[in-house]
């Protein structure tokens, strides 16, 4: 009676831990901030919306390969680069 | 006891999963999988002046567009903020001495900001979308900034706390954080012409999962859609 209990609570706990867990994962999604350069320039985003599921940013380049674009830099680090959010 | 123990084990696995440097850079939906930039990004010119995209004074709106315990009496919204303004040169020192990749910046890594406005409200009735909006206008901005420092890409930095009480959903949501702009915005018809910026946006909604949403893009001021 006594190990059932001991399993009760324990699963009680881990309920508990897991759920809060995934709130706290959950609600830090979108950072604030996304900066860094590569083959093509610099880029530095700020965030701007999220909906979705999705994080939308505002972003400027600097230091551009020439021949190369904001948006080549964008797209190589990983952008999607749409024309507004879809919410 | 054996069931106990593995259970535990499993539940310690999560936790230092969830903090591992590999989960904290890439929790797969928020970084390279759901980042969207807009069109009509700009390639940056260094300390270009541009005194003329400075406006004379600013306009503040903070607004909880929506939440599903708006019309639940026991429901709240509480709003701490200031704002920014962030000299061109200490902008970008600062940005340099970020970690690459996403971050989440505090404020004490933007040495040399200037302080426009701060404030702090505690909103208890939530019934409509005007009682759930804060607007503060003239802000003086202009001439708290030096003219030297009016250049194109300073930035408008705004550092906030939200907490909402939702009493339909029986939750308390928290979120702090900084946003950034800069002090010019495309004109509406020619977004190769920059115009002052006179409005700064700062938006909640707090959806029926219980998602606190948050965006800095200005909106329709009569709706309640995100």
């Amino acid at each position: 009676m006594k190990s059932l209990k001991l399993r009760l609570l324990a699963v009680l706990i881990g309920t508990g831990l897991t759920l809060g867990l995934s709130h706290a994962v959950a609600q830090a999604s979108c950072y604030y901030k996304i900066a860094g350069g590569n083959a093509y320039g610099n880029y530095e985003c700020t965030y701007t919306h999220e909906c979705g599921g999705w994080c939308y940013y505002s972003c400027s380049c600097s230091d551009l390969f020439p021949g190369y674009s904001c948006k080549n830099v964008l797209v190589e680090a990983g952008f999607e680069i749409v024309e507004s959010p879809q919410c | 006891m054996t069931g106990f123990l593995t259970i535990g084990l499993l539940q310690w696995c999560v936790l230092l999963g969830s903090f591992s440097p590999q989960s904290l850079s890439t929790p797969s939906f928020a970084l390279h999988t759901a980042q969207r930039g807009f069109t009509g990004f700009k390639v940056r010119e260094p300390n270009l002046y541009a005194p003329n995209v400075y406006a004379d004074n600013l306009e503040f709106i903070a607004t909880l567009v929506d939440l599903p315990g708006a019309r639940n009496k026991q429901s709240y919204w509480e709003l701490s903020y200031e704002l920014y303004f962030v000299p061109e040169d200490k902008y970008y020192e600062a940005i340099k001495r970020l970690p690459k990749g996403p971050s989440n910046p505090t404020l004490e890594q933007f040495p040399g900001r200037m302080l426009l406005l701060e404030g702090h409200k505690k909103i208890r009735r939530l019934d409509t979308l005007k009682e759930r909006t804060l607007h503060l206008t003239g802000v003086r901005f202009k001439q708290q900034v030096p003219d030297p420092q009016r250049t194109k890409f300073a930035h408008l930095m705004t550092h906030f706390s939200v907490k909402v009480f939702d009493a339909e959903l029986k939750t308390t949501l928290y979120r702090t954080g900084l946003l950034f702009t800069e002090p010019y915005q495309d004109h509406p018809q020619d977004p190769n012409q920059a115009i002052a910026r006179k409005t700064i946006y700062l938006n909640f909604m707090v959806t029926p999962e219980g998602y606190l949403n948050l965006s800095q893009l200005a909106r329709d001021p009569d709706s309640t859609k995100w």
